[in-house]
């Protein structure tokens, strides 16, 4: 940058954004200051890789024609020079993505250093005129013009250089649409027509689960698809013998995973069992399916359920992921997506979904829908789970977690703690947890790669999940807790995206007149709270329409494509 | 034996010297190939290194992504170049054997 002043303005910079504020114009430093500080040498240097990777394929490419004569003299059947001229090809094609994404990012980074020498500067030079004017820094420069009759020109000026730099932004973002088009092709795509000449694979090796309850990983030295293999074989196998037990709580879940995994694959879908503990009168289990080709997956979405949910009626969730993945590789149809539907965390309330346990155990898991105690917990099991399931997916696969109400304050405890995470989205969410206060609190992914839909409709997302807790959880413990569920995700102050989409559900009002039983229409407004729950606080309507096209598109990566509205 | 492609009719003739000839030149592509899958110290791009807005992270993300998938796709087409050479070397190999066998010229 050849700029004589800071970026922004310089020592002027805050008197000017404030008077641009005053005026209802955009701020000009800050716009200044985005385009002078976008990173297009790092952009560049990163593409220079694959620049290499396309040269090496078109130089490859090119060796590989001369196989072609030693092949027709040397063996007079066609079927070696047919395996080469596919190979040929292909290093041909995927060359060609390579070198159209790498063309994209030059003429990208073009526009982008021409804005950003056009900007840099922009407000200086404003500055400067402000000062022929006989403006001083020191002076309030509204003020400054009030008093001295120079309204009108201070104006022009502000308004000219914020349009300016407004022009030029409005130009990067452009130019970053094309290209972002550009970069949606995955180049490996040619690649599928050429996989079956790739070595077959081995079986599987590696140490096999030396105790009952292994993680997916463990399949040491293996291949993301031989260790999928063999994690769905043996948790299939445990579900199997799950079937001829004499408890009746670990037969009725064992029939329920078996029905959600013929659910999963009954569009055609690949479907594997990747979590499999069984349930017991202690215990509701634990179970994830995933839908879709996990080991080949670009993308992964993990949908965390809310209460009232157990592994023993996990089927509409399977459901809702086929749906999730659908709409991901409707929109992205060069990727891939799977998407795991997870029980992995005690759910509360979870006898709603009919799992018969001991009285005991029932007051117990009644009693968690009152805090997030189970949540947090969730949240780290989660995580462990996650890390094993990265075993079983290529790499540099994103992984995206999607929680609906209790199933989001165990997505977001989990962003609380290790590991990492490429995107959470967080759906009729009562609150955040209790382990943050905003999303800057997250260590697993930063504010901008966390994505709330709250309905307006929803009574769960505007506390008064808090305010039932709060009362029910009054008469467990003492002193009771104000906000069990922790922050409400949907606000601005909370710091995440929030996503513009509507209910998918139809407004229903009740109007009960009661008379004198009911002077105040408390029953009326109860009842409508109640309708509302019903109809607006489901899973299947957060990933429904205009929000699951939202969430879909987070799940690729698309975030242009995620309509974004303020908080509350 | 190389079982893609057309099925053959007619007779068979075959020169185990330009297979391994063929085979050697597949293994220099596969080199070639091999050097567009290099070693890489990981993006250096960070979430708003374009800009805060929506399409600059969702270029930060295709790219940090596209990048290794075009050293994945050089890597792996690489492996399958050395993979093919390996196939005709041992089908040069199986010629030479069953010749030998016959005791045949051919």
């Amino acid at each position: 940058m050849t700029s004589r002043f800071a970026p922004g303005g310089g020592a002027a910079g805050p008197a000017i954004a404030m008077a641009a504020g005053q005026l209802g114009l955009a701020d000009p430093v800050a716009i200044e200051r985005e385009l002078t500080s976008v990173d297009i040498d790092g952009l560049t240097r990163w593409f220079e890789l694959a620049g290499t990777a396309a040269r090496a394929m078109s130089l490859g490419g090119g060796r590989l024609g001369d196989v072609l004569g030693s092949l027709a003299a040397g063996w007079s059947s066609p079927a070696p020079r047919v395996a080469v001229m596919r190979l040929w090809e292909t290093a041909n094609a995927c060359s060609a993505t390579v070198r159209g994404q790498v063309n994209a990012v030059d003429v990208t980074c073009s526009t982008l250093r021409h804005t950003r020498s056009l900007a840099d500067g922009r407000t200086a030079a404003a500055e400067t005129t402000l000062r022929q004017l006989g403006w001083h820094m020191t002076e309030d420069l509204l003020t400054w013009a009030a008093l001295h009759g120079q309204l009108a020109s201070v104006t022009a000026i502000l308004a000219t250089a914020s349009d300016d730099l407004e022009a030029l932004r409005a130009r990067n973002e452009a130019a970053l649409h094309d290209l972002a088009g550009t970069l949606r092709n995955d180049p490996r795509e040619p690649l599928a027509d050429l996989m079956p000449m790739a070595p077959a694979a081995d079986g599987p090796s590696g140490r096999f689960y030396p105790d009952g309850t292994p993680a997916p990983g463990s399949v040491a030295g293996a291949s993301p698809r031989q260790a999928l293999q063999a994690v769905d074989a043996f948790n299939t196998a445990r579900l199997t013998a799950d079937l001829r037990s004499d408890d009746v709580a670990t037969v009725l879940m064992a029939l329920g995973v078996m029905g959600a995994l013929a659910r999963a694959r009954d569009n055609g879908a690949e479907a594997a069992l990747l979590v499999y503990e069984s349930a017991g009168s202690r215990g509701q289990g634990r179970a994830a399916i995933s839908v879709g080709d996990l080991a080949g997956a670009d993308n992964v979405a993990i949908l965390v359920p809310g209460i009232g949910n157990a592994p023993a009626a996990m089927a509409d969730a399977v459901s809702d992921a086929a749906t999730l993945r659908a709409e991901a590789q409707r929109q992205s149809p060069t990727d891939a997506t799977a998407a795991v539907a997870w029980y992995g965390y005690n759910i509360p309330l979870s006898s709603i979904a009919g799992v018969p346990v001991s009285p005991v155990t029932a007051i117990g898991n009644a009693a968690a829908a009152t805090d997030d105690s189970n949540a947090r917990s969730g949240g780290a099991a989660l995580m462990t789970d996650l890390a094993a399931f990265r075993q079983l997916a290529p790499g540099n696969a994103r992984w995206v977690a999607i929680g609906f109400s209790m199933g989001s304050t165990t997505v977001s405890a989990a962003a609380a703690g290790s590991g990492t995470l490429d995107d959470v989205v967080l759906l009729g969410s009562p609150g955040a947890s209790t382990e943050v206060r905003s999303a800057a609190d997250y260590r697993a992914v930063t504010p901008e790669h966390t994505f709330v839909t709250s309905f307006e409709q929803d009574p769960v997302t505007h506390g008064e999940t808090d305010l039932l807790a709060a009362l029910a959880g009054a008469a467990l413990r003492f002193p009771p807790l104000t906000a069990p569920f922790g922050p409400d995700p949907a606000t601005q102050a909370f710091g995440a995206q929030v996503i513009d989409a509507p209910s998918n559900a139809p407004d229903v009002k009740v109007h009960l007149d009661l008379g004198l039983l009911d002077p105040l229409g408390l029953t009326s407004v109860l009842t409508n709270e109640v309708v509302d729950l019903a109809a607006h606080h489901r899973q299947d309507n957060y990933l429904g329409g205009g929000s699951l096209q939202a969430v879909a598109a987070v799940v690729i990566g698309h975030y242009a494509d995620v309509p974004i509205k303020p908080g509350r | 034996m190389l079982t893609e492609g057309a099925r053959m009719t007619g007779e068979l003739l075959v020169n185990t010297a330009l297979l391994r000839m063929a085979a050697e030149i597949l293994d220099d592509a596969g080199i070639l190939f091999a050097q567009g899958a290099g070693r890489h110290e990981g993006s250096p791009l960070t979430d708003d290194s374009l800009g805060r807005s929506a399409v600059a992270r969702e270029v930060i993300e295709s790219a940090s992504r596209r990048v290794l998938e075009a050293m994945d796709a050089s890597g792996r087409i690489a492996e399958a170049a050395g993979f093919t050479a390996d196939r005709v070397r041992a089908a040069a190999a199986s010629f030479e054997t069953a010749e030998a066998m016959i005791g045949a010229p051919r």
